[in-house]
C-alpha cells in the first residue's frame, strides 16, 4: 500500500487546484500520471495515490476528490468491481469523475464502464500526455458544469416551491377579500330591492336607505384599504419625509374620529412633551396611522372608556420620536399579538362582523407606513385592561445632526 | 304560519334576510351565533334553518350538525347562506346535510325559490 500526496506543478492561470485520486498497483503507472499531471501547464492538480481497491475505496469515503484515475487490473479485482461496491456503499456512487485505465482494453470492459458512468476511458498502452490531459481536464470541467447545474436546479426548485406557497396564500388572500366585500354588498343590494319593491313603509324606507348608504361607505372603506395594500406591496408607496409637527397629525386624527369617539362617549386626550422636537415623516402617512390606530382604539374600547394619546421623545435615543394610543378596551390575548398586523387578521373572539369592520388590513397598513418612515411599531396588552399601539419616528433633531456628521 | 331560524353574524344582512322573508309571510328569528340560535331553538322549533356558514367560533356547518344531532332536529331542512369562494365549501355542505345552498349576494326571488323549495322537502318527508 502506498499513499502519498505529490503536489503538482504550480499553475499560472489562477485556476482552482483539483484533487485526484490514483488507484493502480503499478508504481511506475502511477509515477507516469503524476508526471503528466505536473506537465499541465495551465491547470493545476493535487494527486493522492492509492496502491490498492480498499485503499482507494477508503479514501475516497473518507476524502473529497474531484476525479478518480482508477486501474482496470487491480490485484484481487477489477476496477468495474470496485465501481459497483462504491455505488452500493455510497448510494449511488461517489459524485466525481471516473477516468478508468486499462492494460489491454476490451469493448466489453468499456461498455460496462461507460455504463457505470465512467467519464472517460483509456488504454495505458501507448498513453500520451496530451491525451491524458486532455481526458482529465474534460471529465473535471464536465462535473464541474454538471455540478453547478444540479445547484441551479435545487434553487430553481426552491423557488418554485416559494412561488407555490405564495400563490396559494394570494389565493387564500382573495377568497377572504371578496367574502368580506360581498358581505356589505348583499345588505346594500338587499335594503335597495326592499325599498324598490314596496316592502317598507315611509320611515323603514329611510332606515334601509341609510343602511345601504353605509354599506357603499363601508365598501368604499375596504377598497381604499385594499389599493393600500396593493401599493403597500407594489413598494409604490409615495413618501414625502419632511419636519413634522406631531401636534397638528393628532389634531387632524382626532377631527377624523371624533364622532365614533362621541357615539360611543369615550373621552380621548392628547398629551405632548413640552419641546417635542419635529418628526421627519410624511404628515398625511402619520395622521392616516395615527387615525388607525385611533379608529381601531374607540373600536374595541366600551361605552364610557378612555383612549389616551401621548408624544415624547424617546427613552435614551433623543433622535426619535414615541407616539402612543393607549385605549382601555378588552386588551388582547398574548397568542395574538404578533399575528396582529398581518393581513387580514381580526382577532377571533372579537366577534366583529364584515359590516362592522374593515377588511383586518388597517394595523398591516399602519406597520407598513410607520416601518417605512424609518419607524417601528409595538403593542402592549392586558387582556380586560387596556391595549397600548406604540410607534417611532426619527426626529427632524436626530436627522439633521446625522448628516452634519456624515 | 311557517317559522324560520335566521343566523348570520352580520346585524345588516340578518335583519334585510328578515324583513325579506316576513313580506313573504314567513315568521322569522334571528340569530346572530350559534349559541343564539340554540337558545332559540328552545323556546320554539321552526320549520327551516337558513344559516350563514363563516361565522366566528361556531360556524354554519357545525350549528347544522348540533340542530341534527337532536331528534327533533333531524326532519329539519337547512339552507346555507354564504358569501365564500371556497370550491370545497359545497361539498362540506352536502355532507352536512343541507337542502339548499345559497350564495351572497343574492336576488329576493333566488330567496322566495329556495325557501319554498327546502320546505317543500320537508312537507314530501312527513308525508311520504
Amino acid at each position: 500500500m502506498l499513499t502519498q500526496v505529490i503536489p503538482a506543478a504550480e499553475s499560472s492561470s489562477g485556476q482552482r487546484c483539483h484533487r485526484i485520486l490514483i488507484v493502480d498497483d503499478d508504481p511506475i503507472a502511477r509515477g507516469n500520471y503524476l508526471r503528466f499531471l505536473r506537465a499541465d501547464g495551465p491547470r493545476s492538480y493535487t494527486a493522492v495515490e492509492a496502491g490498492t481497491a480498499r485503499d482507494g475505496i477508503r479514501l475516497l469515503l473518507e476524502e473529497t476528490f474531484d476525479c478518480l484515475v482508477l486501474d482496470y487490473q487491480l490485484p484481487g479485482t477489477n476496477g468495474l468491481a470496485v465501481l459497483e461496491s462504491l455505488r452500493v456503499s455510497n448510494s449511488g456512487g461517489p459524485d466525481i469523475p471516473v477516468i478508468m485505465m486499462t492494460g489491454h482494453g476490451s469493448e466489453q470492459v468499456a461498455v460496462a464502464a461507460m455504463k457505470l458512468g465512467v467519464a472517460d476511458y483509456l488504454p495505458k498502452e501507448g498513453l500520451t500526455a496530451g491525451a491524458f490531459q486532455r481526458a482529465m481536464a474534460n471529465a473535471v470541467d464536465i462535473y464541474r458544469l454538471r455540478n453547478a447545474l444540479r445547484h441551479r436546479n435545487e434553487r430553481l426548485g426552491q423557488l418554485n416551491d416559494e412561488l407555490t406557497l405564495k400563490t396559494s396564500e394570494l389565493q387564500r388572500f382573495y377568497q377572504t377579500v371578496s367574502h368580506e366585500l360581498k358581505t356589505p354588498l348583499t345588505a346594500v343590494r338587499e335594503f335597495v330591492s326592499l325599498v324598490r319593491d314596496g316592502v317598507a313603509g315611509e320611515t323603514e324606507r329611510q332606515e334601509f336607505l341609510a343602511h345601504a348608504l353605509n354599506g357603499c361607505d363601508l365598501m368604499a372603506l375596504q377598497v381604499n384599504e385594499l389599493l393600500e395594500v396593493a401599493r403597500c406591496d407594489a413598494d409604490r408607496l409615495p413618501l414625502t419625509l419632511r419636519a413634522v409637527q406631531i401636534r397638528k397629525c393628532c389634531e387632524f386624527s382626532l377631527a377624523a374620529v371624533r364622532h365614533l369617539a362621541i357615539a360611543k362617549d369615550i373621552e380621548v386626550s392628547v398629551t405632548l412633551a413640552p419641546s417635542l422636537p419635529m418628526a421627519l415623516a410624511d404628515e398625511a402617512r402619520v395622521i392616516q396611522v395615527l387615525t388607525n390606530l385611533l379608529t381601531n382604539a374607540i373600536k374595541f374600547t366600551g361605552p364610557g372608556g378612555r383612549v389616551d394619546v401621548r408624544a415624547m421623545p424617546a427613552a435614551g435615543a433623543p433622535d426619535r420620536i414615541i407616539v402612543e394610543v393607549q385605549d382601555t378596551g378588552c386588551g388582547i390575548a398574548a397568542a395574538h399579538i404578533p399575528h396582529l398586523c398581518e393581513r387580514l387578521f381580526q382577532v377571533p373572539e372579537s366577534h366583529q362582523s364584515a359590516s362592522e369592520g374593515g377588511l383586518g388590513l388597517g394595523l398591516y397598513i399602519a406597520k407598513e407606513l410607520v416601518e417605512r418612515q424609518g419607524g417601528a411599531l409595538t403593542i402592549d396588552s392586558t387582556p380586560g385592561i387596556g391595549s397600548i399601539f406604540r410607534f417611532s419616528l426619527p426626529s427632524e433633531v436626530g436627522q439633521t445632526r446625522t448628516s452634519a456628521a456624515a | 304560519m311557517t317559522s324560520i331560524l335566521v343566523v348570520d353574524d352580520d346585524p345588516l344582512v340578518g335583519l334585510a334576510l328578515k324583513v325579506r322573508l316576513e313580506s313573504l309571510g314567513y315568521v322569522v328569528s334571528l340569530a346572530r351565533n350559534c349559541a343564539e340560535a340554540e337558545s332559540s331553538l328552545n323556546d320554539r322549533w321552526p320549520e327551516l334553518l337558513l344559516t350563514d356558514i363563516n361565522m366566528p367560533g361556531c360556524d354554519g356547518i357545525e350549528l347544522a350538525r348540533r340542530v341534527r344531532a337532536h331528534d327533533r332536529g333531524r326532519q329539519l331542512p337547512v339552507v346555507f347562506i354564504t358569501a365564500s369562494m371556497d370550491p370545497q365549501l359545497r361539498t362540506r355542505v352536502r355532507e352536512a346535510g343541507a337542502v339548499g345552498f345559497l350564495g351572497k349576494p343574492y336576488t329576493a326571488q333566488e330567496l322566495a325559490d329556495m325557501v319554498s323549495g327546502a320546505l317543500a322537502t320537508r312537507t314530501g318527508s312527513t308525508s311520504g
